[in-house]
């Protein structure tokens, strides 16, 4: 099964955006976040990328002894990253944070924050990341002139970077050797040169003209498999008979170079991603030298701020989200020893260090799996999310509906002051070529008028590709802010907050010849709908 | 052989594998060609990469019958596949969730 892209926003993004002026939160005295992480496909997602086009230019230009060299930042994952490990997510949220902050330095910007790749609801590239008509020498597409072939790098690069790792001190090399590269030269030939992307046309498998995520990581990254690794209640994948559980991160090793497998997010959709952004001519992603393309550090900040969501979750049912006290002693004092600091200064760590994103100063907007969290907190003074089931068949031009609340002071609120976002869960007909799905918002017991020229239609999102037969449940997240303001404009918004959701199918108009012979009927399952 | 009994919840298998090369995509799938899920291995060497990795596949609930089934693997690797062999495919288990 591929996933569904929410035509309203895809219509924001190939619709551009000027550079609007992102606000970010006040710190409080209480050291509330001051940046706010958003979606890098949202208005503001998409100013933000603006800022980080600038900055990985001005990055490329440094000098090659430079720390902030894009490169050099760069290399620091081929040194030190830990993957098939618990210490997978600990690692990287430095490595993102350090670079956010360097971001606002290069790309002058101090109220620049990293944007996440909401897969989930984004299954593709986004336009901002390759070569167009207003950037053609774009810095976030690997195969502009800021990206070197081998030759050029090496001639440009070897000799810094042979001084750099003359200067690294005696526990660096250790973790080096621990790494596989006991020398300088078993480095450059055994870990940079093969995981050098040597032709920049190759730089990443995706295009303007063909940008989705396809099987099997388009797959992965669906909500129930993100929601399957939200579900453990225990830090630590156990392996081993007799005690084998689920744990939301990947199993222990004896440290942070070694890999000995992979928990859900990051062996599906985090592993998957990565590898889909390349193919056999090439490609960054797939390779240790990854974070050389620009795009890694959104797929990286969507994967923190999963683990965001799962600590938050966790936390509020009153566990830790933690190693067990048996465990911490041999997670927490992990080093860390290679991260750069904003002002190009050596910022050595240890995993325990990091396992909260509060003094970091950012925080996470809702976004795919917020809502497995999000049903056991009040957000920001809105009442918990409205939930419903259905459970009921839809079809071609036929309708299910779900009939539900508002959250609870949303009803009255205009839109400038809350979003309501629909989370609507629903298992597609066998095949989905040439229909579009369709939600619509009404009043409670009034039928909407099946068309999107109808003041209750909400959104609607089509499937890219065939399903695979599995009959997997599918939730697409749909804005609903707009059709609930304009029943409220209208004076039909009851007083009490009762509306329906409804799902239909449509006709896309291609691929018509597939109507009469498929079949067409769905389960709407559930909707879920949070206000923020 | 794994022994599946139905529920509400996914099930979460815990697939036992060797050192897999990169780029490789390991799919499971029963002898029927019902395919249940993949393993894509990232950052692995072979500097550090033990013998013996466990990878978790999240499987939906109702994808498989109850009862005894046989899950066998093939690996994919730059468009061209074949049967996973006894060292890269080690075995499978469900996993408590």
């Amino acid at each position: 099964m591929t996933g569904a892209i929410p035509t309203n926003r895809r219509t924001v993004l190939k619709g551009g955006a000027a550079l609007l002026a992102v606000p970010f939160l006040a710190r409080s005295a209480a050291g509330q976040a001051s940046h706010l992480r958003v979606s890098m496909t949202s208005e503001e997602g998409i100013a933000h990328l603006q800022t980080y086009r600038k900055a990985v230019a001005a990055m490329w230009a440094l000098d090659p002894s430079d720390p902030h060299n894009w490169f050099r930042y760069a290399m620091i994952h081929l040194m030190d990253c830990p993957h098939g490990n618990w210490w997978f997510f600990v690692w990287h949220r430095p490595y993102v944070a350090h670079l956010e902050r360097i971001v606002r330095i290069y790309g002058e910007d101090e109220a620049f924050a990293m944007p996440y790749w909401d897969w989930t609801a984004d299954p593709f590239v986004a336009d901002t990341f390759f070569a167009s008509s207003t950037y053609p020498d774009n810095a976030l597409d690997p195969s502009s002139s800021h990206y070197p072939d081998w030759d050029s790098f090496e001639s440009a690069y070897h000799d810094p970077i042979e001084a750099f790792w003359n200067g690294l001190s005696d526990a660096q090399k250790q973790q080096e050797n621990l790494r596989g590269f006991p020398d300088f030269d078993s480095f450059w030939t055994t870990g940079v040169q093969p995981n050098f992307n040597a032709n920049p046309a190759d730089g990443r498998s995706k295009t303007a003209a063909a940008p989705d995520l396809t099987p099997p990581a388009s797959d992965a990254v669906m909500l129930p498999v993100i929601e399957a690794g939200l579900r453990p209640e225990i830090f630590t994948t156990v392996v081993g008979s007799g005690q084998a559980r689920t744990g939301f991160n990947s199993p222990e090793s004896q440290n942070h170079h070694q890999g000995v497998g992979a928990a859900i997010l990051e062996g599906q959709p985090h592993n998957k991603v990565h590898n889909d952004l390349g193919n056999a001519a090439g490609g960054w992603m797939p390779s240790l030298l990854s974070s050389v393309d620009p795009i890694f550090f959104m797929h990286h900040c969507n994967v923190d701020r999963l683990w965001d969501v799962w600590t938050t979750k966790e936390r509020t049912a009153g566990r830790t989200a933690l190693p067990t006290a048996e465990e911490a002693p041999r997670f927490d004092p992990e080093p860390f020893l290679f991260y750069i600091g904003d002002a190009g200064q050596p910022a050595p760590s240890t995993a325990g260090a990091s396992m909260d994103i509060a003094p970091w100063g950012y925080a996470y907007t809702p976004g795919s799996g917020s809502a497995s969290a999000a049903g056991l907190q009040s957000r920001r003074g809105i009442a918990p999310n409205a939930t419903a089931q259905a459970n009921e068949g839809f079809g071609l031009n036929e309708g299910a509906t779900a009939s539900l609340s508002l959250p609870e002071g949303a009803a009255a609120a205009g839109a400038e002051e809350t979003r309501q976002v629909a989370q609507v869960t629903f298992t597609p007909p066998r095949t989905v070529k040439g229909l579009r799905f369709d939600v619509f918002v009404s009043p409670a017991g009034e039928t909407p008028e099946l068309s999107e020229d109808s003041p209750g239609f909400a959104g609607s999102f089509e499937f890219f590709g065939m399903l695979h037969g599995h009959g997997h449940d599918f939730t697409a997240v749909i804005d609903v802010t707009d059709a609930v303001e304009r029943l409220r404009e209208a004076g039909t918004l009851p007083e009490s907050g009762a509306i329906d959701v409804t799902l239909a199918a449509s006709g896309t108009g291609r691929e018509d010849r597939t109507l009469e012979s498929a079949p067409l009927e769905g389960v709407f399952k559930s909707v879920v709908l949070e206000s923020f | 052989m794994i022994d599946v009994v139905s529920g509400s919840d996914p099930l979460v298998l815990a697939v036992r594998t060797g050192p897999l090369p990169a780029g490789a995509e390991l799919v499971l799938e029963t002898p029927e060609g019902l395919r249940i899920g993949s393993v894509s291995p990232f950052g692995a060497t072979a500097a550090t990469s033990p013998a013996e990795q466990v990878h978790l596949v999240p499987v939906p609930a109702g994808t498989l019958p109850d009862g005894r089934t046989e899950i066998r693997a093939r690996l994919i690797l730059h468009g061209s596949e074949r049967a996973a062999t006894a060292r890269e495919f080690l075995g499978v288990a469900i996993i408590g969730n």
